[in-house]
């Protein structure tokens, strides 16, 4: 089983590589815009001072050598400077990680908390009201633009109600993380619980079902005992997929709410130009991405015996 | 008499629900098995064999529903039993086995803990007490190393294997009546045999009746003591197992026994084709008022299309349900 | 196939409010009350929805429902553009990868990974830092970012089909390659790409509305919904008509070619060979 972990984390490695390279060569091919952007809008720069910039940042070197510089910086945890404000990248994303983060795991567990519950009542009774209702609602939380549910959110339960503040991140307190997290989760809630109605039906019809209850089991142990574990193992990559691209996926919501993510910090950067900021956000998401996805592959080889002995 | 049957199905009806109506899958079926007997219960797919095996396990879902007739095991009704009582019976007196043992056990526990729940269920041990005595049900069922192999995984065993751990399982609690449904079919032609041996062997240590199910009806006459016939939802005929290849009284039967392809016939008799029986089995809905063979049946006689045959006793024992020979 | 079938809820629906949307979309100049750019009157600037202004008006005096429906046409015409990018780049590269098989294979599906590492928007985001904004910018950003499953369904396919009869009698017959791809395997593997497809131009609009909102994607004075939610939140005390209606619009449309989707997959594909939700 080592082996195969061993083997899944090489995949995972080669895929960060190639991303690296990806981001930098994607930058690195823009003309002149390194420099315009770092000087801003001022149009005529003296080109003296536009060619020391140039040498500064290393823009006249050949490809290969910015490349290898690229990586030798990065495994120093250097993701160069901002343009925009002087500092490194870095230091301006390591807070940012932290509450991205934060609202990511609030918002996944909002949607397995109500998702997962919502998807198994639908199937216990397929084709009855209770599992058209669940499913029309779920078809809404697909359909339902985050930014104007978060809106609608924002009206009703802040300005409205007064029960919740508008936005921005407080003092990193839970009543601020409520809404963002309500915004950002119902997508994923409405995606599980159709994932988990289409597992439980589809493990519900398996033989081994027929074969449990013929051994004389209530209908309770057979759920609990073999329909559960089934239906997760399917669900887990649903959920795994769902969380890997909450990062990225949460740049709209983190602009609506304020909210000092990695997200937002990606859309004034690109507003801004600010090319190592771009770099280094992209980097993070990615990464994230690539993280949790390889995490859930190892915990299906935990959890599925049939994986394990491949 | 009737103390010695573990099994006695009487005139039992099975309606299947559908487009607002209700269609006699099964009708006026009668079967009886004794205490330790192998009856075998022959007919083509979709004849309704496994439907009055999953009603006799209380096993009927959905559409499908008995709506006639009784049920007796061990002198008890339990046609209508509701499922609290029924889950009792089930895996400890009466127990089944399935046609497909690939995808008949859970993938993702143990083989010695599929076989342990049993116990656990029925005879209240403990998992570790449960796991001792799935060890002795795997050498029961000659599985080689069975106390290595009882932290199996489904998936590791060869199709053969896991129907063998099935019929551990199913004899795992000495049930009075064992249903076997197909068992075989989906084994390779080598180890047919060897599952149909072991099946009869640990049944009559234990004195568990068998009912064999199954569309090959020389191997159900090979192995059982008595053998029925069913067509379209009714039991046609019922004899001794010699008496249905010697003297089969029924058309149907009659037509399955010729079309028995049989080593060395075209020698003696220079027949060139296979016998076959023409026409095709009428779906449930288009099941008539008449004998549902009728529109097949080379012996056709006017009243067989008016009304379906009694069930009449044979003088060898057995029953039929054909207006021929009175 | 009976006609009965096609009134299922989803597909009735869904497809009802497609009807409606494009319709709406296509005689905008005649529905509409006012014109979405240039009427804009600072005099009646955020009035509520009542009167001559069915909507409200937003901030700078501008109709809302003239502005939802002229939106009509830019959702539905950028989410049926984007579409028809990705869906050709995905089936391309997924009939060439199963057809061919081999480098080009084990590279295709390479860069299918590699794309479903990165989320859409942003990646849309990136290309869009680097192309600048504008209509044409998202177009490409979008139109060449979401093509993974198209490929990925495509390939299985392709692979699946490979083997059938029909193929081989092409094969034997001496047509060329592309021919056998694209005349023989692509109608047969239609089914599960159509349902896809309708899911993608829902995806592409709200993709489309979210870069937008975010001020990168089709900007003002143009009235793209997404755009019009962007200075919501600023008015949302006092004028929450300026969220509401657009938004509305926007999630309505969504949903029809969601439930479309749907409905066309119980439809063709029962089995579910498309699987992407």
């Amino acid at each position: 089983m080592l082996m195969v972990i061993a083997r899944r984390l090489m995949q995972a490695l080669l895929t960060v590589a190639v991303v690296v390279t990806l981001v930098f060569l994607l930058f690195s091919v823009i003309p002149g815009s390194f420099v315009t952007s770092l000087v801003g809008e001022k149009r005529d720069i003296d080109p003296r001072v536009m060619a020391r910039i140039e040498e500064q940042l290393h823009l006249n070197d050949p490809l290969p050598e910015r490349f290898g510089r690229y990586v030798a910086d990065l495994a120093r945890g250097d993701l160069g400077s901002s343009f925009s404000t002087r500092r490194p990248v870095i230091d301006m994303l390591e807070s940012r990680i932290v509450a991205s983060f934060r609202l990511a795991c609030a918002a996944i567990l909002f949607a397995v908390a109500i998702g997962l519950p919502l998807g198994f009542i639908a199937a216990a009774r397929p084709g009855s009201w209770i599992d058209m209702a669940a499913m029309m609602g779920a078809v809404s939380g697909l359909s339902v633009p985050g930014f104007w549910f978060g809106l609608l959110a924002m009206y009703f339960f802040s300005l409205q109600l007064g029960w919740l503040p508008t936005f921005g991140y407080g003092q990193g307190g839970l009543r601020h993380l409520v809404l963002p997290a309500l915004t950002l989760g119902i997508g994923p809630m409405a995606l599980l619980a159709r994932t988990t109605r289409a597992a439980v039906l589809e493990v519900r019809g398996a033989d081994f079902i027929r074969t449990a209850r013929s051994k004389g089991m209530s209908e309770t142990r057979i759920v609990t005992r073999h329909l559960a574990r089934n239906a997760f193992v399917l669900v887990l990559t649903t959920i795994g997929l769902q969380f890997g691209s909450m990062l990225g996926g949460s740049v709209v919501i983190e602009s609506l709410f304020a909210w000092p993510g990695v997200g937002s910090l990606l859309i004034q950067s690109v507003s801004l130009r600010d090319i190592p900021a771009v770099q280094g956000c992209i980097l993070v998401i990615v990464l994230f991405f690539l993280l949790i996805n390889t995490l859930v592959d190892i915990a299906y080889m935990l959890i599925d015996p049939r994986i394990r002995y491949r | 008499m009737s103390e010695d049957l573990i099994l006695n199905i009487e005139d039992l009806r099975i309606s299947l629900s559908a487009n607002g109506e209700d269609y006699p899958a099964v009708e006026g079926l009668n079967l009886s098995i004794a205490r330790g007997e192998v009856v075998g219960l022959v007919g083509e797919s979709g004849c309704g064999k496994s439907l009055t095996a999953l009603s006799v396990a209380g096993l009927l879902g959905g559409p499908l529903r008995v709506t006639g007739g009784q049920i007796r095991f061990d002198g008890n009704d339990i046609a209508r039993l509701p499922n609290r009582n029924m889950r009792m019976l089930r895996g400890n007196r009466i127990a089944m086995i399935f046609q497909e043992p690939m995808t008949a056990l859970n993938p993702l526990m143990t083989i010695g803990d599929q076989i342990g729940e049993m116990f656990v269920l029925h005879r209240g041990m403990s998992r570790r007490a449960a796991r001792k005595r799935a060890i002795e049900c795997l050498e029961q069922v000659q599985v080689p190393g069975a106390s290595r192999r009882v932290n199996d995984f489904p998936h590791q065993l060869s199709g053969g294997m896991r129907q063998r751990v099935m019929i551990a399982i199913a004899l795992a609690c000495d049930p009075d009546l064992l249903i076997a449904d197909e068992a075989t079919t989906a084994l390779d032609v080598t180890i047919q045999a060897e599952i149909i041996e072991l099946i009869l062997d640990l049944c009559r240590a234990r004195g568990t009746a068998v009912l064999m199910i199954s569309h090959d009806l020389g191997l159900v006459a090979r192995v059982c003591q008595r053998v029925a016939v069913m067509y379209a939802g009714h039991l046609v005929e019922e004899q001794p197992a010699e008496k249905i290849f010697s003297d089969p009284q029924h058309p149907y039967t009659r037509g399955l026994v010729a079309s028995l392809p049989r080593l060395g016939r075209r020698l003696v008799a220079g027949q060139a084709k296979l016998a076959e029986i023409p026409g095709v089995v009428p779906p449930i809905v288009e099941y008539g008022k008449g004998c549902r063979f009728a529109p097949r049946c080379a012996e056709v006689m006017p009243q067989c299309l008016t009304a379906a045959p009694e069930t009449t006793p044979l003088s060898s024992g057995g029953r039929k349900r054909c207006y021929l020979n009175g | 196939m009976k006609l009965l079938q096609l009134l299922r809820p989803n597909l009735f629906v869904g497809g009802l409010i497609l009807v409606i949307m494009v319709f709406v979309a296509l005689f905008a100049p005649l529905i509409a009350t006012h014109d979405p750019v240039l009427d804009a009157n600072l005099i009646y600037a955020e009035e509520p929805p009542g009167g001559a202004f069915l909507m409200g008006t937003d901030e700078q005096g501008r109709d809302i429902f003239s502005r939802v429906i002229y939106g009509a046409r830019i959702s539905l015409t950028i989410g049926l553009v984007v579409q028809l990018m990705n869906t050709c780049i995905g089936v391309t590269l997924g009939l060439s990868a199963g057809y061919f098989g081999g480098w080009w294979d084990e590279f295709v599906q390479g860069l299918t990974n590699l794309m479903l590492s990165i989320p859409t928007v942003v990646f849309a985001l990136a290309l869009m830092a680097v192309l600048g904004p504008g209509v044409t910018s998202l177009l490409i950003a979008l139109g060449m970012t979401d093509w993974a499953y198209s490929c990925r369904i495509s390939r299985a396919q392709v692979l699946s089909q490979k083997s059938r009869s029909y193929v081989q009698a092409a094969q034997t017959m001496g047509y060329g390659r592309f021919h056998i791809m694209f005349r023989e395997l692509l109608p047969n593997i239609a089914g599960p790409l159509v349902v896809i497809a309708t899911m993608g131009i829902g995806s592409a609009i709200m993709a489309e509305a979210s870069l937008s909102f975010l001020g990168l994607g089709v900007v003002p004075p143009a009235p793209s919904w997404g755009s019009m939610l962007s200075h919501a939140r600023e008015q949302l005390m006092v004028s929450p008509w300026i969220a509401i209606f657009p938004g509305a619009a926007l999630f309505l449309t969504v949903l029809g070619f969601n439930l479309l989707g749907d409905g066309l997959r119980d439809l063709i594909d029962p089995q579910g060979k498309a699987r992407r939700a």
